[in-house]
Parts: C-alpha cells; sequence; structure tokens
C-alpha cells in the first residue's frame, strides 16, 4: 500500500533537513524524485543517496517566481506527469515584532508561502498534472499554531500555509488531487541549530524540556509524508497534521 | 560608507557588506532600533542596568547586529556582553571609526 512506483515526485528544499529526507525516503518506495534547492553540490550530494529511479534536480531559487513553470515543463518532459509534490523549502527569521519591516515579510511569505502556492497552481495544470491525481503536502511548522517571541514573521507564514492549504483542497478536489499540511515540532535539522542559536539557553531548555517523546528527526517527518502521498491516506485533505512527539497537547 | 559586492554565481547569491559604522551614530540608531526611551547609550553603558534590556531586547540587538554588520551573533555569545564596549568588541573594533 506504500508503493509509490511510477510516481514523480517534486521536493523542493531538497538540499537539507526534511526536504532531503523526504527525498531520500520517498525514493526508497520507488517514486521518482524531481529535488529543488539553491544549492548545486548539495542537490548532487542528496541525488547520489536516492535509490535507484529516474530523479533529477534542478537548482533554482525559488522566488525567482517566473522560473517556476519552466522548471515544471522540463521535469514533467523529462520524468513525466507529476503526482506528489511536497514543499519543505522554508526560512526561519528571529526579530521581534517592532523590528519587522515590510521586505523581511516579503521574503519569508515568498518562500514559505507564495512559492509554494505557486509550484501547486502550475503543476495542477492537465498538462503536467498525472492523469490519476496529486498529493500536495506542505511543511508547515508547530509554529504557525502557537505563538513564540520572535517569530512572528515565521508563525505568520507557517500560518498562512495552513489556512491556504484549506481552500487549495476544497478547489482542487474534483481533480483528485489532495492537499494536506505537516506541521513538525522541533526536528533535528540545520535551521533548528540556528533557531536556538537566536534563542536564550534557558528559552531552548525549556523547548526541549516541553517534548514528551523529545525532540524528532526528519525520518519521523518523512514517513509521515510516505503516508500522505500514498493510496493509504486517500480520503484526507485540506488538514493539517501535527507531529511534535507531544509538545503542543500541554 | 557600505559596500556591497554581490556575487550572482551558479550555485547561489552570495552577498557581503564591509561597514564601518561611526560610535556616535551605533549608539544613536542601536537605542532606537531598541526603543530605549530617555536612555541616551554610551561606550561603558551596562546594558543589565537598563530596566528594557530583557530577551526580547536582545533578539532585537542580534537583528540589527546582522543588518547593519551582516554578523550573526548567537544568544549565548549576547548572554556574556555587559557595556556597549563589550557589545562592540564581539562585533569587531574594526567595524567602527
Amino acid at each position: 500500500m506504500y508503493n509509490l512506483e511510477n510516481k514523480n515526485i517534486i521536493v523542493t528544499g531538497a538540499s537539507s533537513g526534511i526536504g532531503k529526507e523526504t527525498a531520500i525516503k520517498v525514493s526508497e518506495y520507488g517514486a521518482n524524485i524531481i529535488l529543488v534547492a539553491r544549492n548545486k553540490e548539495k542537490l548532487k550530494k542528496v541525488l547520489n543517496k536516492l535509490k535507484k529511479g529516474n530523479h533529477i534536480y534542478f537548482s533554482q531559487d525559488i522566488c525567482e517566481l517566473e522560473a517556476i513553470e519552466p522548471l515544471i515543463s522540463e521535469a514533467v518532459k523529462q520524468t513525466g506527469k507529476i503526482s506528489g509534490f511536497i514543499h519543505s523549502a522554508g526560512i526561519e527569521m528571529t526579530i521581534p515584532f517592532l523590528n519587522m519591516n515590510t521586505d523581511l515579510y516579503s521574503k519569508l511569505f515568498c518562500t514559505n508561502v507564495i512559492a509554494g502556492f505557486e509550484f501547486a497552481r502550475i503543476i495542477s495544470k492537465k498538462k503536467y498534472l498525472s492523469d490519476t491525481g496529486a498529493s500536495y503536502i506542505f511543511i508547515s511548522s508547530i509554529m504557525g499554531i502557537l505563538g513564540e517571541k520572535g517569530k512572528v514573521g515565521y508563525c505568520s507564514s507557517k500560518s498562512a500555509i495552513i489556512g491556504g492549504v484549506r481552500a487549495i483542497a476544497l478547489e482542487l478536489a474534483a481533480k483528485k488531487i489532495r492537499c494536506n499540511c505537516i506541521s513538525p515540532g522541533i526536528v533535528q535539522t540545520e535551521m533548528t541549530k540556528t533557531i536556538f542559536n537566536t534563542l536564550p539557553e534557558s528559552s531552548v531548555q525549556n523547548i526541549l524540556r516541553q517534548h514528551p517523546l523529545g525532540i524528532g528527526d526528519p525520518v519521523d517527518v518523512a514517513h509521515l509524508c510516505i503516508y500522505l502521498l500514498s493510496s493509504l491516506s486517500k480520503w484526507i485533505t485540506g488538514t493539517n497534521i501535527i507531529i511534535d512527539g507531544g509538545y503542543s497537547i500541554q | 560608507m557600505v559596500l556591497v559586492l554581490a556575487i550572482h554565481g551558479e550555485l547561489q547569491l552570495l552577498s557581503f557588506k564591509i561597514y564601518k559604522m561611526k560610535k556616535d551614530i551605533f549608539y544613536k540608531e542601536l537605542a532606537e532600533y531598541l526603543e530605549f526611551e530617555n536612555i541616551e547609550l554610551k561606550e561603558d553603558t551596562n546594558l543589565n542596568s537598563i530596566s528594557e534590556y530583557d530577551s526580547l531586547a536582545q533578539m532585537s540587538i542580534i537583528a540589527f547586529i546582522d543588518e547593519k554588520f551582516n554578523i550573526k551573533l548567537s544568544a549565548e555569545q549576547l548572554r556574556k556582553i555587559t557595556t556597549i564596549k563589550s557589545l562592540m568588541k564581539l562585533i569587531g573594533i574594526n567595524n567602527f571609526e
């Protein structure tokens, strides 16, 4: 039931963290992976870690929005129509609300929200979309539900994903496209290290203490992605699945 | 003076800022950024003696230094500073004139 053979899956943010781990894991279930990220060298390394398949990569800044459709078009030419999309690209920012400005909001929202929505919109065109439909997964964050000092930009952008996915899911259901969010808690990635670096040690320890099952591993999120890409989740759409080791239930 | 070098490479866009800031401008802009009312920052000002200096103000300092000097300080580094002078040392005294 977890067979993803012959499915072509686009993964943004595929060079590191959750995106990288998900791409690797999804390839193990037979899918062809279209890796998207900025850093070509890192992408090559990820490509080498994928299980055998018709995988390709694109070194692309996804906030160059006009480049998204040519990228998808080329991916379809090389691998075939698209069955899945995982938007894992994201940037974090720790800046207090009173120090935020419009440029900073634009930067965050472009990567975390708009580029992902653009990918989904374009993949949904008949000429790019698999005839059997597709599953879209947006990696949000537990910060999209909870608040944290200094995180107004990050929290609001992750929250925007959750809101947008509900509307997208309703519009695309008729095209056999399911669209869901995953909101992870703290997962061991480079970005997490960056976030922790900007927080006082007491706050970091407090966050760690509040994870009853400890902090997560990217593979924990990857496994949920596999489920959402597979037919086992065929009745799930428009929802936001929290995966946080119990952090938010307290 | 701000010198921005942008390298449009195949891999990624890199930008470097080489920035020298006048000390008095630094004191003034930092105080404004932190919204410290009626507090004049000077080299020997002890940040820990300012009631508004809390964890949020520390985040603001990290953001300010990143924006002005393209230097990313950690909260742990900032926790160790006391005076404005020690902050300037952390940033690098060569960045001031």
